[in-house]
């Protein structure tokens, strides 16, 4: 969502007297259950739903630092899908890009790329969920998108103090509707 | 399929456990890898193979360059370093910025000026290729090739890089006597850089600043970069200084070609300025102390590693045509 309006790929969205197209929308979505450990990569591309074991109570936004050391670098973890930084290993938790007409990078594109596994800067959101239910994660990105664009140049790509805050600020941005 | 899983142990008392597993030197993992860390089909044009830039008759590092060059003679901003001894590293890299030997493939893959290169476009090639798509088979028992098999066969690989067959070794294994200057080196050594460079590894595996003049042309900020801490601003990992006298030039920028400047830097040339410095002074070494410490360094030398054909490039019979 962008304020309430639910992201559509490669459409524009008015946003702050201002024109956002989001391009890249991908998150990584874990499940810990009693017996195993899930993770789902979802993409905007692709799917932004993934199916929850019965005895689910919680799931992660994010690879944590356990996840990320003990990487088999497989399925949705191979880092051939875009998310994993190879200068700084570990996993690109939540990866947004788009364009703004308030960037002021090139082509007016924007990127943030949140992520993290070590100290002080690990970045994964862990939410608790009722069981046996399905859920609706919804995101408003508005906040961290004019957060991106108004305190750091609309490009945000590495771990540090400046993904703490905007992943911060997306984690206040989630409810879950049942 | 059962998949045969087999390590070589290391039974050498004075070593330390390693914390990656040692691959066995003859599983078709590590002949998989052997082969990929010697073939340029893994750069974006073909033409610089992991081996470029860590040649084994340089101890795995890059001969005469300074900073060390990708493809299209892209230069870097660091002095490609050793390969010896990974298995008993917990971090890779100058700057710590890989948690593991698998991860650490991934960087010179596809970074900009070393390989360039897309993991689509390299499994792509591979799973085209006749020569892997018989390698995989033997080393995973399937196909095709994975990231997961490219990262585990290079890593396996560079586990069996081992070099303890110094004169050094064949010392702690009382099947050697020091010469007098090599004892006196020894002493010297032990008085003044083992605390970093610490035995049998010769390196601690930590990060320090070792004071150097700062280069403004690079401003490289080290493991600032990945910690975000500025008491790491300048921290470079603590390289071993086995077999460096085939490891030159020295630094992580390789500013120093000779061993003489390493000597020299710690003796005098401590920038005594850089508030975040590991070393707080001068080293004093006379020019005794120097050659000293220079005999004993000569016998970290291994030239069963140099020289392994275990662990160099495989060149096949050429078919006639």
């Amino acid at each position: 969502m962008i304020a309430k309006t639910p992201v559509v790929l490669n459409s524009s969205i008015v946003h702050n007297n201002d024109s956002i197209i989001i391009t890249s929308f991908k998150a990584y979505i874990v499940i810990p259950t009693l017996t195993d450990t899930i993770v789902h990569l979802l993409d905007i591309e692709d799917n932004l739903s993934c199916s929850l074991p019965d005895d689910a109570e919680s799931v992660i936004i994010g690879i944590d630092s356990m996840q990320t050391v003990r990487t088999n670098f497989s399925g949705a973890l191979d880092p051939i899908h875009g998310m994993f930084w190879t200068w700084n290993s570990g996993y690109i938790n939540v990866k947004i890009e788009g364009i703004s007409q308030r960037s002021m990078q090139r082509n007016r594109i924007f990127q943030m790329h949140l992520g993290g596994f070590t100290a002080p800067h690990q970045e994964s959101i862990p939410l608790r969920i009722p069981r046996n239910t399905s859920i609706k994660l919804s995101i408003d990105i508005a906040p961290s998108i004019d957060a991106l664009l108004n305190n750091h140049q609309g490009t945000v790509m590495s771990p540090g103090k400046d993904a703490h805050e905007l992943m911060h600020i997306l984690q206040q941005s989630i409810n879950i509707e049942q | 399929m059962l998949l045969l899983m087999s390590f070589i142990s290391v039974n050498v008392e004075y070593f330390p456990e390693p914390i990656y597993p040692i691959a066995n030197p003859d599983s078709p993992i590590v002949s998989l890898g052997r082969e990929l860390f010697h073939d340029p089909i893994l750069s974006k044009d073909s033409t610089v193979s992991c081996a470029s830039c860590h040649s084994q008759y340089n101890a795995f590092a890059h001969s005469d360059h300074a900073l060390s060059h990708g493809i299209a003679d892209r230069i870097g901003t660091r002095n490609a370093p050793a390969l010896v001894n990974l298995a008993w590293s917990e971090s890779f890299m100058w700057d710590g910025a890989s948690f593991s030997l698998e991860a650490q493939v991934l960087t010179p893959l596809t970074a900009h000026h070393e390989m360039d290169n897309s993991l689509d476009t390299i499994l792509n090639r591979l799973n085209k290729h006749p020569k892997y798509s018989y390698l995989v088979q033997q080393a995973f028992g399937k196909s095709p090739i994975q990231t997961k098999h490219v990262l585990k066969a290079i890593a396996d690989y560079e586990s069996t890089l081992i070099s303890r067959n110094s004169r050094y070794d064949s010392m702690r294994m009382h099947l050697v006597e020091f010469t007098e200057q090599e004892k006196k080196g020894y002493t010297l050594f032990k008085q003044h850089c083992n605390r970093c460079h610490a035995e049998p590894l010769f390196t601690n595996g930590q990060f320090a600043n070792n004071a150097l003049p700062i280069d403004t042309s690079l401003n490289d900020m080290g493991r600032f970069r990945i910690t975000d801490d500025s008491a790491h601003i300048r921290h470079f990992k603590i390289p071993t200084l086995r077999n460096l006298l085939y490891s030159f030039p020295y630094m992580h920028d390789g500013r120093f070609k000779r061993l003489r400047d390493v000597f020299n830097h710690y003796a005098k040339g401590i920038n005594m300025h850089d508030e975040t410095r590991s070393i707080k002074n001068p080293i004093p070494l006379s020019s005794n102390d120097i050659t000293d410490l220079l005999s004993f360094l000569h016998a970290l030398t291994d030239r069963t590693f140099i020289f392994n054909p275990a662990f160099s490039q495989i060149h096949y019979p050429q078919r006639n045509q």
